[in-house]
Formats: C-alpha cells, sequence, structure tokens
C-alpha cells in the first residue's frame, strides 16, 4: 500500500463480508472451466454461447453454414470481384504492433480467423437502398496471413482530394448499415451538406460468446470477442491508404467518429497515430484509453497532425464535470489546463480543457437515462428525445463537427 | 528454409520437450488462475450488475480473455487482471443491456429468482443467512445508487480488496482519480446505509462524519 492508497474502509466490513460469502454454483463452475480449457487448447469451434440469441436461429444456421464454407467463400467472393490485392500489395500493410504485441508476437496463428463474410449476397444487398458502395479489401493479421476487411463508402463522385475524410466506427456486435439507421442517416446529411468523404468501417466478427446478432456485425480489437490477430490500427491505416489510391481521397483531413467501443477504437487508433488523423470523436466510449493504448500523441516532438479529442458521455447529477475532465486527461496521460464548463441545456454540460502540446479536449455529457444511439426501434419517447439530442454531439454550436473545425492550430 | 535444415536429433528433441513442459506450464497456470478466482469473478460480475441470463457468459468472456492473454499478465498480479476484466466485460454487457432495455424489462431477474436463491444458500446458515442476505440486498441498493465508474471501485477496492494502484494499473486510469471515485463511492454508500433503517446492523461501523451536519 503506498500513501495515496486511502485503506480498506473498516465500516463496510459487514458488506465485505456478505460479498465474500457468495460462491458460483458448482454446475456453472464446471461448464465454464470446461470450455475455458477446451477454447484454450484449441478444440475446434469457439465455445456454444449458454444463453441462445432470441429469434436469431437463423443467423446461427447461416453462421455455421459459414463455418463450414471456410475461407472458400472469402477468397471466391473476392477473385469474383476482383478485389484481391496482388501479394506485393498486400504485402505493404504492415500491421501497426502493439507494444505488448511487440514484447511477444505470435510465433504462429493463435486460433482460425473467424469466418466471414456470413454469406455473400450479404456483403452489399442492404447498401445498395442507402447510397453507399460497399468494398472489401485484404488487409494482413499478426500471423494469421490476410484477411478481407470491408467498409462503406458514400459515393460522391463531385468531392475533391483535399476534402475532408470523416471514418464513422460503428458499436461492438453492430454493423455499418445500423450506424447510418440508428443516427437517422445524420452522418450522410452531415458529409452532404459540409462535403465530406464519408466512410462506415466495418468490424470483423466476434470469436467469442459476444458474436454480433446482425447481418454484417463485426467488433474492433478493444472488444472482448475479437480475435487477437485482427489489427484494427492497421485496417484503418490502410483504408485511408486504399481511399487514396483508388478514389484519390483522404488527401486532406481525416476523422474518426466511433459509437461505444467503436469510439474507443477511434481513440485507440488516433493515439496510436497522431500524424495521421486531424480529429477523434467517441461517443459513449465505455472507457477510456488503457496505457498501453496511448500512442506518441503527447510525446515532445513526435510528429503530430491530431489536435483535438471529443468524448460525449454520460454522467450522473452528483458527479463533478471538472473531475471528469481531470480524470479523462490523467487516463489520456497528462495534465489538464484550466477548465470550462458550460451549461448548454438542463442537464447538457460542456467540458473544456487542453492536454500537453496544446491538444484540444472537450467532453459533452449527457444525464445518465438518455442513450443518443436509441437502436432501430425509434418509435419510442425516449428516442425520439434522444435524437433531438444527436445535433449537440455531432452538429451543432459547440459539438463534434464545429469543435473539429475551429479547433485548428 | 529453415524447415528444411537437417538439425541433430538431440537438439529438436530438447527444443520438442521444452515447448512440451511450456506449455503444460502455462496450461497448469490457467488452471489454478481460473479455478481460484472463479468466484470473485462471479460475485464481482454478480455486483456489477450482471442478470440471471447472463452472468455465465459474462464469466466465460473473463475467462476467454484471461486464456488469450495469459503470457501478458504478471506473476501475482492475475487476481488483479481477472477482475479487471471481469469489471471490464460487465461494463460492456451493461452497456448493451441499456440499448436493448426494452427486450431486457422482462429478463429482469425476478425477486426469489435463481440467483437470489443461490445466494441465500450459498450465505451462511441460520441467522446470519437472514443477516448476509439483508446486507447483500443492501449492498446491492448502495451499488445501484452510484455511477458505474464508482461502482467498479467500490466494487474492486472495498469489496474484492485490491490496492489502488492495482487498480490504476489495470483500468488505465490515474491513481489520484481511483481514489477520489472511492471517496465519492464510499460517500453514495453511506447515504444508502444511513436511509436504511437497518442499516447500522448490516454495516456494523462508525458514523460517518461526511455526512454530519
Amino acid at each position: 500500500m503506498n500513501a495515496r492508497d486511502p485503506g480498506i474502509d473498516a465500516a463496510f466490513e459487514g458488506l465485505r463480508r456478505a460479498h465474500r460469502a457468495e460462491r458460483a454454483p458448482d454446475a456453472l463452475r464446471q461448464r465454464v472451466l470446461e470450455r475455458a480449457r477446451q477454447a484454450r487448447a484449441g478444440q475446434g469451434a469457439p465455445p456454444p454461447r449458454s444463453t441462445p440469441r432470441r429469434s436469431h436461429g437463423w443467423l446461427a444456421v447461416a453462421a455455421a453454414a459459414a463455418v463450414a464454407a471456410g475461407s472458400w467463400l472469402l477468397v471466391s467472393r473476392t477473385e469474383l470481384d476482383g478485389s484481391a490485392a496482388p501479394k506485393a500489395e498486400r504485402d505493404a500493410v504492415t500491421p501497426t504492433a502493439e507494444p505488448s504485441r511487440r514484447a511477444a508476437p505470435p510465433a504462429t496463428c493463435p486460433r482460425p480467423l473467424p469466418a466471414w463474410p456470413w454469406h455473400p449476397a450479404d456483403i452489399d444487398t442492404a447498401t445498395k437502398l442507402m447510397g453507399l458502395e460497399s468494398r472489401i479489401f485484404k488487409t494482413e493479421t499478426l500471423g494469421c496471413g490476410p484477411f478481407a476487411r470491408r467498409y462503406l463508402l458514400r459515393t460522391d463522385r463531385e468531392l475533391t482530394a483535399t476534402a475532408p475524410l470523416l471514418i464513422v466506427l460503428h458499436d461492438g456486435g453492430h454493423s455499418p448499415e445500423q450506424v447510418q439507421v440508428e443516427t437517422r442517416w445524420w452522418f450522410d446529411d452531415l458529409a452532404q451538406r459540409e462535403r465530406v468523404a464519408l466512410v462506415y468501417a466495418n468490424g470483423t466478427p466476434a470469436v467469442g460468446p459476444l458474436q454480433g446478432q446482425w447481418i454484417n456485425a463485426g467488433v474492433w480489437q478493444t472488444d472482448p470477442g475479437a480475435h487477437p490477430a485482427i489489427d484494427d490500427v492497421a485496417y484503418l491505416q490502410a483504408l485511408s491508404s486504399e481511399l487514396g489510391d483508388k478514389d484519390g481521397l483522404g488527401q486532406g483531413e481525416v476523422f474518426l467518429a466511433g459509437n461505444g467501443s467503436g469510439g474507443l477504437m477511434a481513440l485507440r487508433a488516433a493515439l496510436r497515430e497522431p500524424g495521421r488523423y486531424t480529429g477523434v470523436a467517441a461517443f459513449l466510449p465505455p472507457r477510456a484509453p488503457l496505457k498501453t493504448e496511448l500512442g506518441p500523441v503527447l510525446a515532445a516532438g513526435a510528429e503530430r497532425r491530431l489536435r483535438s479529442i471529443f468524448v460525449a458521455l454520460t454522467r450522473a447529477a452528483d458527479e463533478n464535470p471538472s473531475q471528469l475532465a481531470l480524470d479523462w486527461a490523467a487516463a489520456l496521460g497528462s495534465e489538464a489546463g484550466p477548465v470550462h464548463v458550460t451549461r448548454q441545456r438542463p442537464g447538457v454540460r460542456r467540458i473544456d480543457t487542453s492536454l500537453a502540446n496544446g491538444l484540444a479536449l472537450r467532453i459533452v455529457t449527457l444525464p445518465e437515462e438518455v442513450n443518443p444511439f436509441p437502436g432501430p426501434g425509434g418509435a419510442e419517447p425516449l428516442a425520439r428525445a434522444a435524437s433531438e439530442k444527436l445535433p449537440h454531439f455531432f452538429d451543432g454550436p459547440g459539438a463534434a463537427w464545429t469543435f473539429f473545425m475551429r479547433a485548428k492550430p | 528454409m529453415l524447415s528444411t535444415l537437417r538439425l541433430p536429433f538431440r537438439w529438436t528433441l530438447s527444443a520438442r520437450r521444452s515447448a512440451d513442459t511450456g506449455e503444460q506450464e502455462a496450461e497448469d497456470r490457467f488452471t489454478a488462475l481460473a479455478s481460484e478466482h472463479l468466484d470473485a469473478i462471479y460475485r464481482t460480475a454478480r455486483r456489477l450488475g450482471a442478470r440471471e441470463g447472463e452472468i455465465e457468459d459474462l464469466v466465460q468472456e473473463v475467462l476467454l480473455v484471461v486464456a488469450r492473454r495469459l503470457d501478458d499478465i504478471d506473476r501475482g498480479k492475475e487476481r488483479a487482471f481477472a477482475l479487471a476484466t471481469a469489471a471490464r466485460v460487465a461494463s460492456e454487457f451493461r452497456r448493451r443491456e441499456r440499448r436493448r432495455r426494452e427486450q431486457l424489462m422482462a429478463e429482469l431477474e425476478p425477486e426469489g429468482g435463481y440467483l437470489h436463491q443461490h445466494a441465500l444458500a450459498t450465505a451462511a446458515s441460520g441467522e446470519r443467512q437472514v443477516e448476509q442476505a439483508e446486507a447483500l440486498e443492501l449492498l446491492r441498493a448502495g451499488l445501484e445508487a452510484m455511477t458505474e465508474p464508482q461502482r467498479v471501485i467500490f466494487v474492486l477496492f472495498e469489496l474484492e480488496e485490491l490496492r489502488a494502484s492495482e487498480i490504476a494499473a489495470q483500468l488505465g486510469l490515474a491513481e489520484a482519480a481511483v481514489v477520489s471515485r472511492l471517496q465519492r463511492a464510499r460517500t453514495v454508500m453511506r447515504r444508502t446505509c444511513q436511509r436504511d433503517p437497518r442499516a447500522p446492523r448490516r454495516s456494523g461501523g462508525p458514523p460517518d462524519p461526511e455526512s454530519q451536519p
């Protein structure tokens, strides 16, 4: 225990005793340990989920078919499309080594890559109706060979090479198509109005019990069910290069925005590669980045294009906004500058501060009960109220986009 | 190609043996870790809001993460890693749950449900059983009154007795942030205890100086 450690509070001894008397049921213990041993031994498919997903039995059948088909679907699809990159091109995409991985690089592939896509017809069926073009390209993994990745591009041929590029990351277990629907085409409207090239990035299928319920659903490497050999920082990096090569886009400013674990992934990618991204917005990230996820963003002399970080969080009524900013600054490895708190409307606070090297940090907080991404069931009153609050996050006075544009050096 | 070189038989045999030994050691370590800390993972997940239908998946997911990251876990820090992972996975589950609130309204654990009964059954017998069940209920109320970050810190520090430095390292927070959240969480828990008429018997601690007028 060090000097700052407050020590265990004796007042809670009774609660502590009751808590620690609780034991896992024997049946649960046996099942869980057995599945974990099997998974560790790499025997076959990932352990089955104990609770079946409701109303998605057909999806389980599709998943089983995709597993049976293995990588054949992947290869045949990409070859049919002509999108399979030549070997030299594939090799040019270098995975970004994370600090922890650098210490112990996987000598062999730890487990088979997830079967993907669920079904070839799912790759672009939905997007044709939504004004998006679905594309696939290959990236390298950490020890498991090449893996095809997908993204959706909003096709607007009038954009110039220097137009800002906005890459949107969906939440873990969701799909890019869902982001479009859940945000009521908000990013599409913004892209059209502000002349921005818009891309919806797609995660990869989970390999654990957290498999997505939706077509083209994926997780990011910050999610618990992510395959350990898939590097999403490298995927986002390759995505920018791919857009530059194919469409001449992304020569100007590149912004990342993500919801939930997509927000955390966006933060991670921006902090790992501050020379590539101009701004990052994370909406309701599950946590702040870990120390191992921090890159050279605050290092003196590091090449840095990143100038602004925007975080949208829910906040309990008794949580101090200034303390929240200090906590986040500390999590990002920096002292916070002066903190300015602005009350935008009842329950909504805007907290501004600066990090080392003049990096601007803005946090917008909403009351805990409001979820700005309410899901497809948009008819409920809560969802309606939440969609009205969306401008506060990305497209209004003081919101992310305005913040990005104004936070110029 | 290295694989085409003909290495002396002794070299290859000793290399194979050493790899097998390493793998066996890792296997033993994982089994010991999982068996020893499964109860702690389970109750941490319960305190952090895992519901009856998802607790097994949650514990399973934590063990999968531990299995995957076993080589990255420092010796002696297994418990802290496992519990911090449980907190993260529970947070992920809760976030998804909020989004599916309508569906989950039907799944809410009923009074006297499986886990409630199990908690009673695993508590000490006789009078202490009732006392501990009441304490768990009070604990639940107090934890529900906290924000999620406060709840995580309270469970890891006060209930599982991890050190602030361990929590800070595992969750990627500054130690000052952990202490600050802990103080606020304690205040919330004390208020909850004081509102409950039977609280002094359960908590058995001194009155809260912060809440004195």
